[in-house]
């Protein structure tokens, strides 16, 4: 067998010019596909890890100010209150909160923090005392924000667990500032842990987390959020919707609102991100169909201009299952150079920071089922026409002239 | 000449037609891939009405503030004030008006149920510079502007979903917690039309706060009409003149202003590569463009070669004979090459037959969450396609043409290569 393969790899060589194109050509198919492997399997492991909170019945009113920059007012912070007031009020609404960012938004802020001598990128909420009862949040450690922090001189923060652990470690973070504060600003100390806040969406990788208090008593500091989240009662229809509009409106009547229940902006979230990817899978699966046609044709040709010499081989008592092995297994040996020029091509991501936006083994399976997809296509091209040329009969291809 | 090429290379082309169907197949997908690409873009950068005269006209969209440390940058729309002065001033624009950045979404209610509504603040000039096909009823003047009356424009679908099939001109329209009177209904306009798209478009004077009327930055584009293209150069140097004038509230705070008067390729590129000092880019995303059309296309390609110069074995014969008969090597390129050009030209037909499909399959469901598309193959596409059809068919016949001029006459008569 050693010598067959050692045969096939000569043969290979001899007609390198034409084997070139070949591989130039699955070379570059494989990284298309790679490139549709590892999208798909960073949407699926990021798809199966939990979002840390729910968004069932809850509505956003984004609240447009029609003024620039977020300066503290005291009687924006009133107007504010006096809609927090009135909302809650009504029969359908639950609980109301009050936050700079929602989920399934675009829009967000973020900072660079140095926590125990780590450079930590994360995404940065203020949110109002009930937020963790109007997202439902799932707290692991530590205690929630609480009236009594107000008048601190400190901000008390609550952290995910992926924050935890990649700022903490395995120690505690209860009590610790987070980070050392720039002079003159407050310390940001951390209170609790909670599971996670994803508030892009199931798609997007898990990030690291923090939110900070809003303290509405301190208006001095304090940024007036854009956004009310409201925790409706189940059953609550969009009916609702106009209602709480109009109440709204009554209660501050220079600003506009702007409802969307949290379940839309997630479905559009995630049709967002999915049409484009769907459309690439197209693409890329439209293109693999030509190259496989492509093959098959190529491989037929040859198999074709090659009847006398595997009549000879049959007459030298070559089997149907050598035969069918000569011709598949020539392919296949051009389909690993093409492959092992494609990964020594992808192994070089990991240096330009691939690894920093998915996770390793999200970057190898995504290698390895890609380079497997290959392989099953290959073999497949060369099926048919393997099995017409293991049909060569001795006798009518030494005759073929 | 000429004619005996094609009868060859129709008979080749009928003669193995798995071949021929595997090429077809990868030259058409490839062409309608590009030409449903290339038509998306051209509805959004080129003119069409209403923007029929966008060859003319420039756009002040993106700003960016910047601290005197160049450390603290603010990036976003350009606000009224900034706008008003420094914009509507300009010695060689013809006109120019203010509007709304983008629209804003507002939901409205009208029968129980919810919709959203594409809402814009714009001025009197805006329908001088646009040019809209009114319905019924005309556009709000500078005047209405002035004196901040409560008068709007709709659009056909709002006037559907308001006041059903009768007229609407005269009656009231209420939105977002304002009641406005509609004086001028006009056809829809796509989504992707940045700039003029909306639902309902209002003065800017009938805003519910005044404070954008001194901001520098925030919530508004300004667009300029010009006399023709060729005052561009100067349009543009007036305003980058302006913009070193400017004054600022607070001059420790930000004391630099940084953004241009663009044509829309111009206002894409800029705010897709955030250069310092925000320049544009025009040159580097067309170049962007053409290099992923290129690799797009570099597939596609060398399936097309492979499966070239696997039929030269086909024809060596063929070959070996004119040949022998004195053909030379530039006669047989040139038939190889016409060949091919043959093949991705009949590709060329099924790509734009099946780009056309698709544009009308686009234009008919909804892709984006509000309105439909108006997307189509006009002379300039075709044009475009024809290009990229002719170099795709040279690009992937010269090297298998030139494999098969050198093929020794002797040999190809064995049949051997």
């Amino acid at each position: 067998m050693i010598a067959t393969t050692a045969h096939l790899f000569k043969l290979v060589w001899n007609r390198k010019r034409s084997n070139a194109l070949i591989m130039l050509e699955l070379f570059i198919a494989f990284l298309a596909l790679y490139g549709v492997t590892a999208l798909s399997l960073f949407f699926w492991s990021n798809y199966n890890k939990p979002l840390g909170f729910s968004y069932a019945n809850v509505w956003q009113v984004e609240i447009d100010r029609k003024e620039q920059g977020d300066k503290p007012s005291a009687e924006q912070t009133e107007r504010l209150r006096r809609l927090i007031r009135s909302a809650q009020t009504l029969s359908e609404v639950e609980n109301v909160t009050a936050s700079f960012t929602v989920p399934f938004s675009n829009s967000g802020k973020g900072g660079n923090y140095t926590i125990n001598g780590k450079q930590l990128r994360m995404d940065i909420n203020e949110v109002t005392d009930s937020f963790k009862d109007v997202m439902n949040l799932q707290l692991t450690n530590g205690r929630w924000f609480n009236p009594s922090d107000d008048g601190q001189n400190w901000i008390p923060v609550i952290i995910n667990e992926r924050l935890c652990a990649a700022g903490f470690g395995s120690e505690s973070p209860l009590g610790k500032p987070l980070y050392k504060p720039e002079p003159g600003e407050k310390e940001r100390r951390v209170v609790g842990v909670i599971t996670d806040f994803r508030k892009n969406g199931e798609l997007p990788r898990p990030s690291l987390f923090m939110a900070e208090r809003i303290n509405m008593n301190d208006t001095a500091s304090f940024h007036v959020p854009h956004n009310l989240m409201l925790k409706l009662r189940s059953g609550t229809t969009a009916a609702f919707e106009e209602t709480l509009v109009k109440t709204l409106q009554a209660t501050v009547k220079d600003w506009s609102y702007r409802i969307t229940p949290l379940q839309e902006s997630h479905d559009s979230t995630l049709k967002n991100v999915m049409i484009p990817f769907v459309l690439l899978g197209l693409v890329v699966g439209f293109l693999l169909l030509m190259v496989a046609l492509g093959l098959v044709g190529i491989v037929w040709q040859s198999v074709t201009r090659r009847t006398r010499e595997i009549g000879v081989r049959r007459a030298f008592g070559a089997t149907y299952g050598d035969v069918h092995f000569f011709v598949l297994g020539e392919l296949l040996i051009i389909t690993t150079f093409a492959l092992i020029a494609g990964v020594v091509l992808l192994l070089q991501l990991p240096l330009v920071g691939f690894l920093d936006l998915v996770d390793a083994s999200v970057y190898a399976a995504s290698m390895v089922l890609a380079m497997s997809i290959m392989y099953g296509i290959t073999a497949l091209c060369g099926l048919y026409p393997s099995m017409l040329a293991s049909r060569i009969q001795p006798s009518e291809a030494l005759r073929y002239e | 000449m000429l004619a005996n090429y094609l009868k060859l290379a129709l008979a080749v082309l009928r003669r193995r037609k798995f071949f021929t169907f595997v090429s077809l197949f990868g030259i058409s997908f490839t062409l309608a891939v590009l030409l449903v690409v290339t038509a998306l873009l051209d509805s959004i950068v080129n003119g069409y009405p209403p923007e029929t005269n966008l060859e003319r006209t420039l756009g002040v969209r993106d700003m960016v503030m910047m601290s005197p440390d160049g450390k603290n940058t603010w990036q976003g729309p350009a606000g009224y004030g900034l706008l008003d002065k420094y914009v509507r001033t300009l010695p060689s624009a013809e006109k120019v008006s203010i509007l709304s950045a983008e629209a804003y979404w507002v939901a409205a209610y009208k029968n129980g149920s919810k919709f959203d509504v594409g809402f814009k603040y714009t001025d009197g000039e805006f329908w001088q510079i646009l040019d809209f096909q009114f319905l019924e009823g005309a556009a709000f003047t500078a005047d209405d502007e002035k004196n901040a009356n409560f008068v709007a424009v709709i659009s056909k679908s709002l006037r559907e979903r308001y006041f059903g099939e009768a007229n609407a001109v005269g009656k009231t329209i209420e939105i977002d917690g304002q009641r406005f009177r509609v004086v001028g209904v006009v056809p829809d306009v796509p989504v992707y039309r940045f700039t003029p798209f909306a639902d309902i478009w209002v003065p800017i004077s009938t805003s519910k706060s005044t404070t954008y009327k001194n901001e520098l930055m925030g919530g508004f584009q300004a667009i300029i009409l010009a006399k023709n293209a060729g005052d561009f150069p100067a349009i543009k140097a007036e305003f980058r003149e302006a913009l070193k004038h400017a004054q600022f509230p607070d001059p420790k705070e930000y004391n630099q202003l940084y953004g241009g008067a663009d044509t829309v390729l111009e206002s894409i590129a800029r705010m897709m590569f955030q250069a310092p000092e925000f320049d544009t880019h025009v040159e580097r995303l067309v170049a962007i463009f053409f290099t992923l059309m290129l690799l797009f296309m570099l597939l596609p390609a060398i399936n097309l070669v492979n499966l070239n110069v696997s039929r030269i074995m086909e024809r060596a014969s063929e070959i070996g004979v004119r040949k022998a008969f004195g053909a030379s090597r530039v006669t047989l390129v040139g038939q190889f090459v016409t060949e091919n050009l043959v093949l991705t030209l009949c590709g060329g037909l099924i790509g734009f037959i099946l780009s056309i499909a698709v544009l009308h399959f686009l234009n008919t469901v909804q892709i984006i969450p509000y309105g439909k598309g108006d997307f189509h193959i006009n002379g300039r596409i075709f044009f475009y396609g024809m290009c990229i059809i002719t170099f795709f068919g040279l690009f992937s016949g010269v090297y298998p043409a030139w494999k098969m001029s050198r093929l020794n006459p002797v040999q190809a008569l064995k049949g051997g290569v």
